[in-house]
């Protein structure tokens, strides 16, 4: 059998040319603007006490790949043979979900399309014997296909990601780490990053209908839960509309909205599929129970489904909070439901513990922000916090007539923002990161 | 699907072999070609964007008249535009005389048909035309006065060096195949020194990055040679037995002091004694010049002092010592070979009035007399945005009475033009070509038809002669006749003057001619009056005035001169384009969507510029507006804004350069060239 093959890049060799990238745009006639391929250059600027360098990255075909596993439709494979990494567009459904789990800002997402696509590994050449267009045409001989070596080293290279997913790339790293001696000598300069930011993946403006679709469920979920076990006023229509709704901003922001029913594909793998799994459950089950009326095992079901699908919704994003990493999280829709139950149930002291614990972790994840050096929104953070508790405080304090749905709208519209703010923290490691997170380490 | 040999007939060292594709009558792929041992990779990102460019929707795929009334280009025949051409030339001919035809071409495309074009206008009885060049005159005579000769050693000899120095020259955007050796020296532990003042990629794995002030090179290698010889880390057998006029050298560079050379370049006299010492005691050395720093007032002086380093230390003639600046060796069909062919002609009688100097286009072609120039034909050239002083070349065209242009692509001199014809691509006309770096000489087949109704040169130029009522005979004694049938009949007979040569193999691969040499000067016989290497050369003061000895003299805008524009402007090539071409190609603009200026932070902040700022650079010449971009690659007091593109995408730098000669070889001095920058709008944040 012959031996599998993987790139290899030698960062001595590589001048940032480019011309893998036009390569690959002629080889798989990807439509302009996407390029499959990029070419990510470490300190841009020529900050004279670091040296340039640059990595010429596409998929690495990963043997642990996480775009594999997380794809909640099972729209990709592994060749056997080749080892490649395979994107279906047909099982596509267009959630993007891989562009979050991908390290190495493989998957594209092709608008008009409305699906993935990504690096083949040229399969098509692959099998003929040849070598993929980006290494057949590398003009200096910088990227490569070879054989995969005993130890394949992709583990400490600079700004190189390692979250041991086995990505089928072998470095040559540099010879000499050192920049180049320049004369006349600079005087010293401070290391920072430029202005220009580098547009995250994720953000609240673009995944709007999932925070309302995250939101609404927190809500759902604890109210029907309120409704089940503490038979507080229910009101079956809005609850329907509101649960009818939010599947419609769920399915809001496929890309192929009529193969929706495959997310629930990889319920083994992805937390997208369970999370999806449990929806569906939550919404026929909370229907039935609304329809058949009284049946306790319905009614229990129901809870949990929706119990689960609020965990999973939590699951789902931890993949994309790498760089915070905050095991629990203020944010975190479970808690939100929490918080949600205890106003439909009036039970204001499991509120103001709730209220205490969210937001002493609001302020831990702030303050772990502000200590970061990252975006931090001093009026932002006061106002959510106030709407967390100041506001609920007065109202409470100063006895308002319909003083639950006061307090519900405060903490809903506090929610609201800690979840935009959420969505803006959400940082998905890619390459183009790493190169700037590794030039600031240097500083 | 066909496969073909073929080589990249750009204005490049590279002229890289490689293999095309071609599928219905397209070409669809491109393959490396691993029998050129200078390229065996592969072609550059210009080269595969040859997919785009073969077939790209822009293209000129017909003859186009300007509408006079709307500016806009209108479709006509072939039958009426070679009337309408016929009848002008008859007309200016008849009125005015041959001379007031500029005949201008520049180097679009290589190939040994090129020489019909030249044909015609002698058959037709003469025109005016160029003399000089815009890219390496200054450079290629300072070496022909030195060693006699343009060659070097094969590109590949380049990892036999333990001490590599690029002087001037970004291989790595430039020249890309070059960095394929010198790595390999590296990895043999060679010492590996840049001379320039950008940090470029070719710097990024260099040992010693020297950032000289631009135009004061000379000074450096002189400074650096005084040191060598009072070390006495010279090669005396060497020079006793090969050079001539080191005597005078000797004393005349004893006013080179390491004091006196820091005051100059801006490099402190410790580095040069260190330079000195690494020149001095690491052979052998390969010296590689760029072209760059001779597009100077004093290119061909600052080139002789150059290669004075390599000749005192012996790294001639040599395994991995060699002086590279270019290597002519493949040329082998050229009677003449540049820089002379560039000369201008004595006789003013002459069939062809050669009176219009590259370097200054539109003063000459605006001053030139008895007759004014009425008419201009222009090939293989885009003199708008390429020639020096842009505005003055500007007026000079429109001042013409008939403009044809032949072009591939809707470049700012085909804007200009009153007429214009489609041009070939490389792939659909059959040539040899040679290059200037590898050895080589290189079969670049037809591999397809001409796109829509496009006529290659030869037949154009044909069909004019016929509409021009010529006679068969005449046709035939100057011109060649369309088809592929004859051109093969006139290729296989230039390569009957060479039995090495073979037409079935050139068409698998490129071939060494039996002459070259692939370590130059081996046989250490210089084609110089003495037959030795000249440090002293008459020639040189006879020919250009200048001292017989090689010195640094400044250049005519700098420090003292020009305080009001105190910035020198480089305008480097880039990676993704040669000159003006491919930057109009969407694969291209993928990766470089627009012009921008890089500048040294500490230059920005002076003058209030930020990162993004829309910025004015400008001079008494003219103006571009571009955009900044802070960066410490750029030394400071310098700016740097690649050359080549075109007015509608933020161009041309020439806007601002001078049309001036280089003090030897009519080369075109217009990297002398002093600005000054200022914002004028700043991005607003979204």
């Amino acid at each position: 059998m012959n031996k599998q093959k993987i790139f290899q890049f030698d960062i001595n060799k590589c001048v940032g040319c480019q011309a893998c990238i036009i390569a690959c745009i002629i080889e798989n006639q990807t439509e302009q603007p996407i390029h499959w391929r990029d070419v990510n250059t470490f300190n841009k600027n020529h900050h004279p006490d670091l040296p340039v360098f640059y990595h010429s990255l596409a998929c690495n075909h990963c043997q642990d790949a996480p775009c594999l596993n997380n794809c909640p439709a099972l729209a990709y494979s592994k060749d056997i043979i080749s080892g490649a990494i395979v994107h279906n567009q047909n099982k596509c459904i267009g959630c993007q979900y891989c562009t979050w789990a991908c390290p190495y800002d493989a998957p594209k997402f092709n608008i008009e399309k409305g699906v993935i696509e990504k690096c083949t590994f040229c399969l098509h050449r692959t099998e003929e014997g040849l070598k993929p267009a980006c290494a057949n045409l590398c003009p200096t001989g910088a990227l490569d296909y070879i054989e995969k070596p005993e130890i394949v080293n992709n583990k400490n290279i600079f700004a190189f990601t390692d979250i041991n997913i086995n990505p089928s790339i072998n470095f040559i790293p540099l010879r000499n780490e050192k920049t180049v001696e320049i004369i006349p000598e600079f005087k010293h300069i401070e290391i920072k990053n430029s202005k220009s930011k580098i547009e995250s993946k994720i953000s609240a403006k673009k995944e709007w209908p999932l925070i309302v679709f995250t939101l609404l469920m927190a809500v759902l979920a604890s109210y029907f839960t309120a409704f089940s076990f503490y038979k507080i006023n229910f009101n079956p229509h809005i609850f329907l509309i509101t649960i009818t709704l939010a599947s419609v901003f769920s399915i809001f922001h496929l890309g192929k909205k009529y193969r929706a029913y495959r997310a629930i594909f990889n319920i083994k793998k992805s937390w997208l599929s369970r999370e999806i799994l449990f929806f569906g459950m939550f919404f026929i089950l909370s229907i039935s129970q609304i329809i058949f009326k009284q049946n306790i095992y319905l009614q229990i079901l129901a809870v949990i489904s929706g119990i689960l699908l609020l965990l999973s919704i939590d699951k789902v994003y931890s993949l994309a909070i790498q760089s915070t990493n905050l095991e629990l999280h203020s944010a975190h829709v479970f808690l939100s439901g929490f918080l949600f139950l205890s106003i439909f149930i009036e039970n204001y002291i499991l509120l103001s513990l709730l209220i205490v614990l969210k937001s002493a972790l609001y302020i831990y994840r702030k303050y772990y922000f502000w200590k970061k050096d990252k975006d931090f929104k001093i009026f932002q953070s006061a106002w959510r916090l106030d709407l967390l508790i100041s506001f609920p405080l007065f109202f409470w304090i100063f006895d308002f007539s319909h003083l639950n749905l006061f307090i519900f709208i405060s903490i809903f519209i506090g929610e609201i923002i800690d979840r935009i703010e959420y969505y803006n923290e959400l940082d998905i490691i890619t390459p183009e990161k790493q190169m700037t997170n590794y030039f600031t380490s240097k500083s | 699907m066909n496969v073909f040999s073929t080589a990249c007939p750009r204005n490049c060292y590279s002229t890289c072999s490689f293999k095309v594709h071609v599928e219905n009558g397209k070409i669809v792929n491109i393959d490396p070609h691993s029998e050129n041992k200078a390229t065996p990779e592969g072609v550059c990102l210009k080269g595969l964007a040859y997919i785009e460019r073969a077939n790209s929707k822009d293209r000129i795929l017909y003859p186009l008249i300007k509408n006079k009334k709307t500016g806009n280009f209108e479709k006509i025949s072939w039958s009426e535009v070679l009337k309408i051409i016929s009848e002008k030339i008859n007309y200016f001919k008849n009125e005015f005389g041959n001379h007031s035809i500029l005949f201008y071409a520049a180097s679009g495309m290589s190939g040994l048909l090129n020489s019909f074009s030249h044909n015609f206008w002698e058959m037709i009885g003469g025109a005016t035309t160029m003399y000089g060049n815009l890219c390496w005159p200054a450079g290629l005579e300072a070496t022909r006065l030195t060693l006699g000769e343009n060659k070097h050693n094969v590109p590949w000899d380049i990892e036999n060096a333990k001490l590599i120095i690029l002087w001037g020259k970004n291989s790595a955007e430039s020249n890309i195949q070059e960095m394929i050796p010198i790595e390999k020296a590296q990895v043999n532990g060679a010492k590996l020194i840049v001379i320039d003042p950008r940090r470029t990629p070719s710097s990024e794995r260099a040992d010693l990055l020297v950032q000289i002030k631009p135009g004061t090179d000379a000074a450096l290698a002189l400074g650096i040679v005084n040191l060598l010889i009072e070390t006495e880390l010279v090669d005396y057998e060497f020079i006793n037995k090969h050079v001539t006029g080191f005597d005078e050298f000797k004393k005349s560079v004893k006013k080179y002091t390491p004091t006196k050379v820091a005051e100059i370049t801006g490099i402190d006299a410790v580095h040069i004694y260190r330079l000195a010492e690494i020149i001095g005691k690491t052979k052998p050395m390969t010296l590689i010049a760029g072209y760059g720093m001779q597009r100077y007032t004093n290119g061909g002086q600052t080139v002789r002092s150059l290669l004075t380093l390599s000749v005192l230390t012996g790294n001639i003639g040599k395994k991995g010592a060699s002086w590279q600046y270019a290597n002519l060796q493949s040329y082998i069909f050229d009677d003449i070979k540049e820089p002379e062919s560039y000369y201008p002609s004595i006789n003013p009688n002459a069939l062809f009035r050669r009176k219009i100097s590259m370097a200054k286009l539109g003063e000459d072609m605006l001053n030139i007399s008895n007759p004014k120039l009425k008419m201009i034909w222009v090939e293989r050239g885009n003199p708008i945005t390429q020639n020096p002083d842009t505005k003055l070349v500007m007026n000079a065209f429109r001042g013409l009475d008939f403009r044809v242009v032949v072009e591939q692509f809707l470049t700012d001199t085909a804007m200009e033009a009153d007429i214009i014809l489609p041009a070939k691509n490389m792939f659909e006309q059959t040539d040899i070509i040679g290059g200037y770096w590898n050895p080589y000489v290189q079969l670049k087949p037809k591999v397809v038809e001409p796109a829509g109704e496009v006529k290659p040169e030869t037949e154009i130029y044909y069909l004019l002669a016929k509409q021009m009522g010529f006679s068969d005979e005449k046709i035939k004694k100057y011109l060649i006749e369309p088809g592929e049938e004859a051109i093969e009949e006139y290729l296989k007979n230039k390569l009957s003057e060479f039995p090495d040569l073979d037409w079935e193999k050139l068409k698998q691969e490129p071939q060494m001619p039996n002459q070259v040499e692939e370590i130059a000067f081996e046989d250490l016989k210089f084609k110089t009056p003495s037959g030795k290497i000249e440090l002293y050369s008459e020639q040189a003061a006879k020919i250009w005035n200048v001292n017989p000895l090689p010195e640094y003299n400044p250049i005519k805008e700098n420090d003292e001169n020009t305080p009001e524009f105190p910035l020198y402007f480089m305008s480097p090539n880039s990676k993704n384009r040669i000159h003006s071409q491919f930057n109009n190609l969407e694969m291209i603009k993928l990766l470089s969507p627009e012009s921008f200026v890089t500048i040294n932070p500490e230059d920005a902040n002076i003058r209030g510029i930020i990162d993004e700022d829309k910025v004015e650079i400008y001079n008494n010449r003219g103006y571009v507006k571009t955009t900044a971009k802070l960066d410490y690659s750029i030394k400071k007091g310098c700016i740097s804004m690649t050359n080549g593109w075109w007015i509608k995408q933020g161009g041309t730098t020439n806007f601002l350069s001078k049309a001036r000669e280089t003090d030897m070889g009519f080369g075109t001095a217009f990297h002398d060239n002093k600005v000054e920058i200022r914002k004028i709008e700043r991005l607003q944040k979204k």
